[in-house]
């Protein structure tokens, strides 16, 4: 297939993982999954066939995606075919991928170990821990060939304490392309700091405050979702964004700037080419609140003459489609202490339900406070229950919030600071 | 054509020091159909093919998965050796009699006969009935249906082999005027033929509808209300909050939960009787047998405020002394089972919904849901509701949550109404990595007390 009529797209995944399991302080299970899989594109004249399938079988791929081609998306753009000019990704270790289930296992044990000299009652430990590695290859009859592989190692820690009306579920990560065994211990620290926080159980009223939302809580419905649903060149194109007609436009305050980072070091999200084999860069969406661009993907940027941005995010399952890979959120200046102790009345959160189950295109969020903490003079006094928080992420970033110098990228999805919002509605149960 | 059958080693291997092992082996073919406007998104066929082993020694699981049919005996050996690593107690599980059962589903419509022109065809014709209506800007309309084989084999000597259809579809309309974006859909997803596009066609006009709804409705005032939640809303309450808190898993390792989940316990109000059921015909969470080849069967988790019935697969039903109830279900062969619910919903009452609306002074009848989570503090996403106002529904509200503390919402629970549906989402539900998992869920109308309302 020559002409750029006909084209054909072969992209394919592959991975290993080792979960170590722990229940109730016990290990209960290890497993070596694997998995393959290969998704065809199709295009001739001007429309593009799909399939996708895990044995690899490609006359059987081409047969199916040939099939659909006829009623399929119209495509008018060409396939990338270069090989240079991508940029350099380093997130893969072999040694990371090739640890075994012992060496998970110590680990696992050293974790529980951690814990258990705080002799908190009733308190029940479950740890996962996981290695392994993945790999994506894409290739397509322009002569575009690339392959990139990422391993990981990630370690989550849940801890929970119940009793008669009162569930407290405390949870800890750390997720990254190499072995990190120390920081996956320092994960305990993080929970036991968050258990003697809530040793008191404080019932705010409905009312508004002032709310600090950690980088952990960022990826749970309040940014993340609205902004990518936001941004996606799919919504723009069907005229259900709130941010189309505004490129170039102030969508939010200048101290905000949204970036997509699909380079960065040790991160498992980073990647060389997005899901059509475009080079990828670390490029504004949102800067210093003025709209930069949509996150595109060849199609998208044809239909909205834009510039592609190299935002195809897909399995092989899937055709691609525009998304972020890593949100990266700038910091700010004041330190995250300095920004709590400003805060005379008002709530910090770090883990939210109910995320992306809103009118979520709109930019609103209803979310409820799974963990969070009552500040009072600059002082977390203790846990708060029975608590929700709702806004609208467009009114909220237009002003009255402040970003901390510190930035975390806790759960692999968000790299971003503490965001303190001014006068936000919290519904509470207190009196 | 390879039969999924054939894959199977005529001779299984011999696994020393294990004392139980099971095998699943599935394939899935799926059609996707789906349009943005009139542009269609994805237009798709798929094969699925794997398989994993799951063996257990002296208490210890190990758990192998493959996608390469040739890699089968080798995962039964990896397996074997991981279980060996973990094992040190002594062995733990419920023994099950063997079973030998082959089923094939019969749709009223096989979706396979129905060729794929005519599947994009119908699909598009959904969508420009929606655009019909003045009130759209957009829409979108989805089409997929699953052609599945499934077999289980065990050590036990079961061997279980499934061959079924679901099929499941969508529409939805969006206004983006003055008032803001507003959405109304309308989802199904049953275990059922291609006749299941009806459905939804019959629907449509609810759409339409909702989005007026949504259009005039002002945002809610947060507060403490007394509110009427719809079947879909019971539902989530009844799969969220409660259902998940029903599954062993979570309760096994925790003396304090043991405790407030016991058997007998009064645990709601007298009104409330909350079922799994994966024995409902044609509900996308009913099965023949689950993922650990123990047969679906009906669960009542509370009857008349009791609890009555915990879920379970064999591991946490022999440590909790209690029986299987066939909930332990894998999103697909690269998972081992947990436990999961199948078809969870409240039980229908006697009261008329008119009757309930009439007692309420000041309170929210809720509407449709974007979803929810659950856990002993709940919050769901309404989509609207309608203020209820010295006993007449007067006008529309959406932008609201509803969230509580589930066991005072349980015992909360003043009626439930004579009506009664179970649905089934285009998503399904995520638990831990495994997501998303098509179940059931509904009920009839359930007015319940004091119910933080999150507005803003």
């Amino acid at each position: 297939m020559s002409a750029k009529n006909q084209m054909e797209e072969l992209y394919h995944q592959e991975g290993y993982s080792l979960p170590v399991i722990f229940k109730s302080g016990k290990l209960h299970s290890i497993q070596a999954r694997r998995h393959q899989g290969w998704g065809l594109r199709l295009f001739e004249n001007g429309r593009e066939g799909f399939s996708s399938s895990t044995t690899g079988d490609l006359d059987s791929l081409r047969s199916l995606a040939k099939a659909n081609l006829p009623y399929g998306p119209r495509s008018n753009y060409t396939l990338p075919q270069g090989n240079e000019g991508y940029p350099t990704v380093k997130n893969y270790y072999p040694s990371c991928a090739r640890t075994g289930g012992k060496e998970l296992i110590e680990l696992g044990k050293q974790i529980l170990a951690r814990i258990k000299p705080a002799r908190i009652k009733d308190l029940v430990v479950d740890v996962d821990l996981r290695v392994g590695y993945g790999l994506q290859h894409i290739s397509n009859s322009l002569g575009l060939e690339k392959t990139h592989r990422t391993s990981f190692f990630e370690v989550s820690v849940e801890a929970s304490k119940s009793k008669e009306g009162d569930l407290l579920n405390l949870w800890g990560v750390h997720f990254s392309a190499k072995m990190e065994p120390e920081k996956a211990l320092s994960v305990t620290e993080h929970i036991l700091t968050r258990l003697k926080w809530s040793q008191r159980i404080v019932k705010p009223s409905t009312k508004r405050m002032p709310v600090i939302f950690s980088p952990w809580a960022l990826p749970f419905g309040v940014i993340l979702q609205p902004l990518s649903a936001g941004l996606s060149g799919e919504n723009w194109i069907q005229g259900i964004s709130p941010l189309k007609d505004k490129l170039g436009q102030q969508v939010t305050h200048p101290s905000f700037s949204l970036y997509d980072n699909p380079v960065l070091p040790d991160a498992v999200s980073s990647t060389p080419f997005d899901g059509e084999g475009l080079p990828t860069s670390r490029r504004p969406f949102i800067d210093k609140g003025r709209l930069v661009s949509p996150l595109l993907t060849l199609e998208t940027a044809k239909k909205l003459r834009l510039k592609p941005t190299a935002s195809a995010q897909r399995s092989y399952k899937s055709r691609p489609g525009g998304g972020f890979s890593l949100m990266e959120i700038e910091a700010g200046t004041k330190p995250f202490k300095k920004m709590l102790s400003e805060v005379s009345e008002g709530i910090y959160v770090e883990i939210l339900s109910g995320g992306g189950q809103s009118n979520v295109i709109a930019g609103e969020f209803s979310l409820g406070v799974i963990l969070g903490f009552y500040i009072k003079n600059g002082n977390i006094v203790g846990r708060v229950k029975d608590c929700m928080l709702a806004g609208n992420i467009y009114d909220c970033l237009q002003g009255g919030f402040e970003l901390s110098a510190e930035r975390e990228n806790p759960l692999g999805s968000l790299l971003g600071p503490y965001i303190r919002m001014d006068n936000l509605t919290v519904s509470g149960k207190g009196k | 054509m390879t039969e999924l059958r054939d894959y199977l080693p005529s001779k299984i291997p011999a696994l020393p020091g294990i004392d139980f092992w099971e095998l699943r082996l599935e394939e899935r073919i799926t059609t996707l159909v789906s349009f943005k406007g009139d542009v269609p998104q994805q237009i798709s066929e798929s094969i699925d093919l794997g398989g994993n082993c799951r063996a257990m020694a002296k208490g210890g699981y190990g758990f192998a998965t493959f996608n390469n049919p040739e890699h089968l005996a080798k995962s039964m050996r990896q397996a074997q050796e991981l279980a060996k690593t973990v094992g040190k107690k002594p062995n733990k599980w419920r023994q099950r009699a063997p079973i030998r059962l082959e089923y094939s589903s019969c749709p009223l419509i096989d979706p396979r006969h129905i060729p794929l022109q005519k599947k994009v065809a119908r699909v598009k014709s959904i969508q420009k009935k929606l655009e019909e209506s003045h009130l759209m800007d957009t829409t979108s309309a989805g089409y997929s249906d699953l052609c599945f084989t499934r077999i289980y084999m065990n050590s036990e000597g079961s061997f279980l082999c499934e061959k079924g259809v679901s099929c499941k579809c969508f529409a939805s309309a969006t206004n983006t005027g003055k008032g803001g974006i507003e959405s109304a859909a309308r989802a199904f997803n049953r275990r059922v033929g291609y006749e299941l596009v009806g459905e939804l066609e019959e629907a449509l006009p609810e759409i339409i509808k909702e989005l007026g709804y949504l259009i005039k409705a002002e945002p809610a005032k947060g507060g403490n209300y007394t509110v009427i939640v719809d079947p879909l809303l019971a539902g989530v309450f009844a799969h969220e909050s409660f259902g998940h808190t029903s599954e062993s898993d979570f309760i096994q390792g925790d003396e304090r939960i043991k405790e407030i989940m016991r058997l007998s316990r009064k645990i709601a109000s007298p009104v409330l009787s909350i079922y799994d059921d994966g024995t409902i015909p044609n509900e996308i969470g009913s099965l023949i047998y689950d993922d650990e080849g123990t047969p679906g069967q009906k669960t009542a988790l509370i009857t008349n405020g009791l609890l009555t019935s915990h879920l379970h697969s064999r591991e946490t039903a022999y440590n909790m002394g209690e029986e299987p109830t066939g909930n332990a279900r894998a999103i697909n062969y690269a998972f081992p089972p947990i436990v999961r619910m199948t078809n969870t919903y409240i039980a229908p009452g006697k009261d008329k919904l008119s009757d309930l609306i009439a007692s309420i002074d000041n309170g929210i009848l809720v509407c449709n849901s974007y979803g929810g989570t659950g856990g002993e503090m709940f919050s769901f996403s309404a989509k609207y509701g309608m203020i209820i106002e010295g006993g007449k529904t007067t006008r529309p509200v959406k932008n609201f949550t509803l969230t509580g503390n589930l066991f005072k919402t349980l015992k909360n629970i003043i009626a439930v109404s004579d009506d009664f549906q179970i649905f089934g989402s285009w998503a399904g539900c995520g638990k831990n990595e495994q997501g998303p998992l098509s179940v059931g869920l509904g009920g009839p109308y359930v007015m319940i007390k004091d119910v933080l309302v999150g507005g803003r």
